[in-house]
């Protein structure tokens, strides 16, 4: 996609090509890739951070996994048919992925991959309550649960209000497409404008979908290299509660421009909702600013955060107002907003967490060199790609074309991003060779490279079946590894609050 | 477990106050309808947590180890049936109706291990 809109006139794609891959690109991101990424990380860690021996319900996991597969095979498989990939978009708005204007069997094979995908997250987030619910150690009550856990808890939640409404919605409109109905069809009393609230009722809170497991991500990170407790525990809890429950009024933020919805319900309630993310964001920068920054050799990665972050939020905070957002919808700047929010926020902390955690599922440590030449090329390429994009948008670049002219002054900022987006894929193969290289020759890392402070760090690395061979420590913080470890430290502030008996009820 | 149950309880009784904020402002039926379902299904975790609490607690030392079942091939069997039945659905009866009795099949067997604690 870069690749054609670097210049202007088409030079390496047809339109009708242009929009399945941006279709596709949104879909599989989305759907496919970092909310399962979050998942996968969760049903490997979360088990280890409370200190039980697998998940609850292994087979449900192994289901959910090959629905998963199933479902992302059946969405992208629209590619080999006659006439492609489905090219309506992510969002598949009625009228348009309908079957009068997108009759393809693509558009069938994108609902069904759906519908497939929506019954493994649902699975999945059941299995995640009941194993966090069920199966904690002795003495680790909800408020010494880590805060990644805590936020998997949430996060499953948030699957189980949002993912019913998306999959009820999948059925609708295969049934408009393919029995005859008419649920989106004006022209018999239906209406198009149901999807979109269908869609968005789902859409928003899957946003917090995908940010909050990284957002626990990097909660886990910064305390162990800044070697001071989670600042503000509760608050964080407290906090990714009111994100959770928030998200789910402001869907029609996504509507305002279609002049159909309550403006001043939805703006009014996105401004609690940004408040509790900007609150989480300070939590973490607190720890960036007051940590000694006592990194020895990896996750330097988590230090480029911080600065994504209040990017991240100032343009949210900017989208949740109508006038800037009936003047910058459906231009670039969305799209510059939403990269930042996905791939600046959630992304970064995703390679921070794998560089954290490698060390555990693997035994052995990422190259130093070669993740140092990852972190500064993703970086310097993220910002050269979607930084620009801004100032397209705001220039009146629309999104979701295929081309613009020479004379619209656009060209400049398309090769910036551009030549940013091929220095990203780079920057991602370095990565994917630094993960080859390290598995058969990486240094070996012992079972706590880090000093870290939770349960995993007590498993051996790589974790054997059951997860733990010895007992585990006394767990009386929310960091018991760092308690065993350094005894003569003094205990953490236990959330939990002054019980400290192994498998008190406060807090559970 | 009392607080998870709690958490969800609470965030059900906001969503359903949201509910009703947003009724009484815009008399829209459909942003209703699923906030009202978002909080039905918040409050049905809570509740469901808070009585296996009160559950737990009446049983408090009855404790075993979890049940950790053995490798299955079931679930890939279920995965695959529930693909070719859907596919199903874009490609014909000819998948459709095998796929169907294939996943009918793979769902008894599923369960039936499960059952057994195979």
């Amino acid at each position: 996609m870069r690749a054609e809109l670097a210049q202007p006139e088409m030079q390496v794609v047809t339109t009708d090509v242009y929009n399945q891959l941006f279709t596709m690109h949104g879909s599989i991101m989305m759907f496919l890739f970092l909310g399962p990424f979050a998942f996968g990380l969760a049903n490997y860690i979360v088990p280890l951070q409370i200190g039980a021996p697998d998940m609850a319900f292994p087979r449900l996991n192994a289901l959910s996994y090959w629905l998963y597969l199933g479902g992302g095979l059946t969405m992208v498989s629209g590619f080999l048919t006659a006439e492609g990939a489905p090219a309506f978009g992510w969002f598949a708005y009625t009228p348009l992925s309908g079957g009068t204007y997108s009759p393809s069997i693509g558009g069938e094979l994108w609902l069904i991959g759906l519908l497939l995908t929506g019954f493994s997250a649902v699975f999945t987030a059941v299995n995640l309550i009941t194993t966090i619910v069920g199966m904690r150690a002795p003495g680790m009550t909800m408020f010494r649960v880590p805060i990644f856990t805590w936020n998997m808890l949430v996060t499953s939640g948030l699957v189980l209000m949002a993912f019913p409404v998306l999959t009820a919605a999948s059925v609708l409109l295969l049934s408009d497409r393919h029995f005859g109905t008419h649920v989106f069809d004006l022209r018999f009393g239906g209406s198009p404008l149901l999807w979109q609230h269908l869609f968005w009722f789902f859409g928003h809170p899957e946003v917090y979908i995908l940010a909050l497991p990284f957002f626990g991500v990097i909660t886990e990170v910064l305390p162990v290299f800044s070697r001071r407790p989670v600042f503000g525990y509760k608050g964080l809890v407290f906090a990714t509660l009111s994100i959770a429950a928030l998200s789910t009024g402001v869907w029609a933020h996504h509507m305002f421009v279609t002049g159909a919805v309550l403006l001043p319900f939805f703006q009014r309630a996105l401004v609690p909702d940004r408040g509790a993310h900007r609150g989480e964001v300070l939590r973490l920068d607190r720890h960036h600013v007051a940590g000694p920054a006592a990194v020895q050799d990896a996750p330097a990665v988590l230090h480029r955060l911080p600065h994504h972050l209040p990017a991240r939020g100032l343009t949210g905070v900017l989208l949740a107002s109508p006038p800037v957002d009936f003047q910058v919808s459906d231009s670039y700047f969305v799209v510059a907003h939403m990269h930042y929010v996905l791939f600046g926020g959630s992304v970064f902390a995703l390679f921070a967490g794998v560089y954290y955690w490698f060390p555990k599922f693997t035994g052995r440590m990422l190259g130093e060199r070669l993740g140092q030449l990852h972190v500064f090329s993703t970086f310097v390429g993220f910002n050269l790609t979607f930084l620009v994009q801004h100032q397209l948008g705001l220039s009146g670049m629309p999104r979701r074309v295929a081309d613009y002219r020479a004379e619209d002054g656009f060209t400049t900022l398309n090769v910036v991003s551009s030549v940013g987006s091929f220095l990203l894929g780079i920057s991602t193969l370095v990565f994917l060779v630094n993960v080859a290289i390290s598995l058969r020759r990486g240094r070996e890392a012992g079972d706590d490279p880090w000093g870290g402070h939770t349960l995993e760090w007590a498993a051996p690395s790589p974790p054997p079946p059951g997860n733990f061979t010895c007992p585990l420590p006394p767990i009386r913080s929310n960091r018991p590894v760092f308690d065993a470890a350094h005894p003569g430290a003094g205990a953490a502030p236990d959330p939990a609050g002054a019980r400290t008996d192994a498998g008190g009820e406060a807090g559970t | 477990m009392k607080v998870v149950g709690r958490a969800y309880a609470g965030l059900g009784g906001l969503i359903a106050l949201m509910a009703a904020l947003y009724w009484f402002t815009s008399y829209e039926s459909a942003g209703t309808a699923m906030l009202l379902l978002a909080a039905g299904l918040a409050l049905f975790i809570g509740l469901y947590l808070a009585r296996t609490a009160r559950h737990t607690s009446a049983h408090a030392g009855d404790e075993t180890a979890p049940y950790l079942p053995h490798a299955s091939a079931w679930p890939f069997f279920v995965g695959v049936a529930a693909l070719v039945t859907l596919n199903g659905l874009a490609l014909g009866l000819w998948a459709l109706v095998p796929g169907a009795i294939g996943l009918a099949g793979a769902l008894i067997g599923y369960a039936g291990q499960s059952r057994q604690r195979a």
